[in-house]
């Protein structure tokens, strides 16, 4: 008798999400699966991999993450398009500029350029407001006023702000992205927040992804519960696709600031950890990482 | 199930002040509305007393005793104050509590034989709380051997499983009720109690009271004998009375993993079966778990 390799079947699904609109549009999520368990069922779509863009020059970026974009950081258009050259599926542009404690760049200057960012490439653009709750409600409102068309990934959503950004969001059609600090109870209640207002699928949940070294295994482990909790029990409250923005984290360590190629190795360890742990969208900043993990997904290595 | 009313507290602000003070008034209020409420005993909470805790713990004893004939429930880490409160006792008192701490069983558990009380014995050992039920077991066969040593009974022994929040750790909500259900089988004899009121530390007040009750629902199905709990929820004094009869069973068919339609409930019993549901650990908790 031929044998058969036993086979969980799961009740839930992972909401399937389309990012950007057109000729370029990305899908994502729309598995029925543990990460990566390709032999139990149907992952509709792939894992993705964006490139990280900066509105602010790469202001205190570690050298070697900045080296491959050299010409192209004081043009973010420019340095987008040269992601996507690198092979990177999506743009994730984060409005660093619009820091009030930085360049405190206005809402229209942001709006102006996710805008034209969104007219010239050819991918679907993740739009990261600086992280202050209050400035990234009036950027973020900006931004997906100007590009209703676009369907953008917005966010960071929070506890905070998360009402007006919802607004903006929903009432622009474009997508969200519901952060909380490694905590999935935390995140399942902002989960609830969110869907009474947006079905689940224009949301993306950010766990927030600390490096290898800084918490890594607790990203981790929050990302691989959130899968569980959706796809083996079901919860249609956890069943979003999730968003590990890892570069930043990475090459922010003293680790990556120290050492080109110790920063390339921090990053792609701590990319491969979440992509196994579950990640739908891993955001890195470096070309040759986003080569190796688009590998990885494939399969290749 | 035997109540034990928890609002005399020390981490209440009118009752520290009321403390600091010597104020009797606001202490005699709350003894004797929980009187009132129904409550069994009276926890008297001193927390760590680290000031005057002999002249405290006398106080606030006799400042209780003289409006309540209730038998009462001192509830202090210091032996100090636990000996100068319980030589003032009328009645039988609740020694709350000893554990398998080194200190306790040579600070606490001799007091229990001396004033002759009953006396609260948590699974708490010098290692902190036994994370599930298999080492909750190992810390309370020995502890309890312990105390039995020192020529204190089963009988008055009430074994604490250390009832966790669920905001924080759900997963010991379930091993804190499955201890219960198996305590009779391993100590016969005991009698068991929780600090019912932690399952929600840590939740939005308002939403604290259902986690409570649903709660007491589920650990009295599993054979729990007392609860240290908020008497002055009326709800739940309702639910500890036998009444509400439907909400009852409606938690004991989550309980026993029975399809419950939520949807064609009235709110109120849908909240419970959605509390219950995040109590066994089937759904995943959030502070806006009645709002999914």
């Amino acid at each position: 008798m031929e044998y058969k390799a036993p086979l969980e079947k799961y009740t839930g699904r992972v909401k399937e999400i389309t990012l950007g609109s057109g000729g370029k549009s990305v899908k994502i999520g729309g598995s029925n699966i543990l990460p990566l368990h390709h032999f139990e069922g149907s992952a509709a779509n792939r894992p993705v991999v964006a490139l990280e863009v900066d509105d602010n020059g790469a202001a205190g970026w570690a050298g070697a993450a900045v080296e491959p974009f050299r010409h192209v950081v004081d043009d973010p258009v420019k340095w987008g398009a040269l992601c996507l050259k690198l092979g990177a599926d999506l743009v994730c542009l984060h409005l660093e500029g619009t820091d009030p404690n930085g360049a405190n760049k206005a809402p229209a200057e942001a709006a102006a350029l996710v805008k034209r960012m969104s007219r010239e490439l050819d991918a679907p653009l993740i739009v990261y407001g600086c992280g202050d709750d209050k400035k990234d409600v009036e950027v973020l409102t900006a931004v997906a006023e100007a590009c209703k068309e676009n369907n953008l990934l917005l966010g960071p959503a929070v506890k905070e702000n998360y009402e007006a950004i919802l607004k903006a969001v929903a009432d622009n059609g474009h997508c969200i992205i519901a952060q909380t600090p490694i905590d999935i109870n935390l995140e399942k209640e902002l989960n609830v927040k969110l869907l009474k207002q947006l079905p689940p699928e224009r949301i993306v949940i950010d766990p927030l992804s600390s490096a290898l070294g800084y918490g890594m295994e607790y990203s981790f482990t929050i990302m691989e519960r959130t899968r569980q909790v959706g796809v083996v029990y079901g919860d249609v409250a956890m069943q979003m696709p999730v968003i590990a923005d890892l570069g930043r984290e990475c090459w922010k360590t003293n680790q990556a600031r120290s050492n080109g190629e110790q920063g390339l190795l921090w990053e792609s360890i701590t990319a491969l950890s979440l992509l196994m742990a579950g990640a739908d969208i891993l955001v890195l900043r470096h070309p040759e990482n986003c080569r190796l993990l688009k590998e990885a997904i494939e399969g290749k290595i | 199930m035997i109540l034990i009313g928890e609002n005399i507290h020390i981490i209440a602000k009118v009752i520290s002040e009321a403390v600091r003070n010597r104020d009797i008034v606001p202490i005699q209020e709350l003894a004797r509305a929980q009187a009132r409420a129904g409550a069994d005993y009276l926890d008297l909470n001193l927390g760590p007393a680290r000031k005057d805790p002999e002249e405290v713990a006398s106080w606030l004893v006799n400042a209780v005793q003289a409006v309540s004939d209730l038998p009462i429930s001192l509830d202090t880490m210091n032996p100090l104050a636990m000996e100068a409160g319980l030589k003032l006792c009328r009645r039988r008192a609740l020694l709350n509590s000893a554990s398998g701490k080194t200190e306790s069983r040579e600070r606490m558990m001799p007091q229990a034989v001396k004033y002759h009380t009953q006396v609260v014995i948590s699974v708490i050992t010098d290692q902190g709380c036994p994370p599930d039920v298999d080492s909750r077991v190992e810390s309370i066969m020995e502890t309890v051997a312990y105390a039995n040593g020192l020529g204190i009974d089963n009988e008055d022994i009430w074994v604490d499983p250390i009832v966790l929040p669920v905001s924080a750790d759900q997963k010991q909500v379930r091993e804190a009720l499955e201890f219960i259900r198996i305590l009779p089988d391993l100590l016969p004899g005991v009698k068991s109690v929780v600090g019912l009121s932690n399952v929600s530390n840590g939740t939005p007040a308002p939403l604290r009271g259902i986690l409570n009750r649903t709660y007491m629902v589920m650990l009295e199905r599993n054979g729990l004998y007392s609860a240290i709990a908020d008497v002055l929820d009326q709800e739940l004094i309702d639910l500890n009375r036998g009444s509400l009869n439907d909400i009852r069973v409606l938690i004991h068919r989550v309980m026993d993993g029975e399809p419950v339609d939520a949807d064609v409930l009235p709110e109120s019993e849908k909240n419970y079966v959605k509390t219950a549901r995040v109590l066994m650990g089937d759904a995943l908790y959030s502070h806006a778990w009645l709002e999914s």
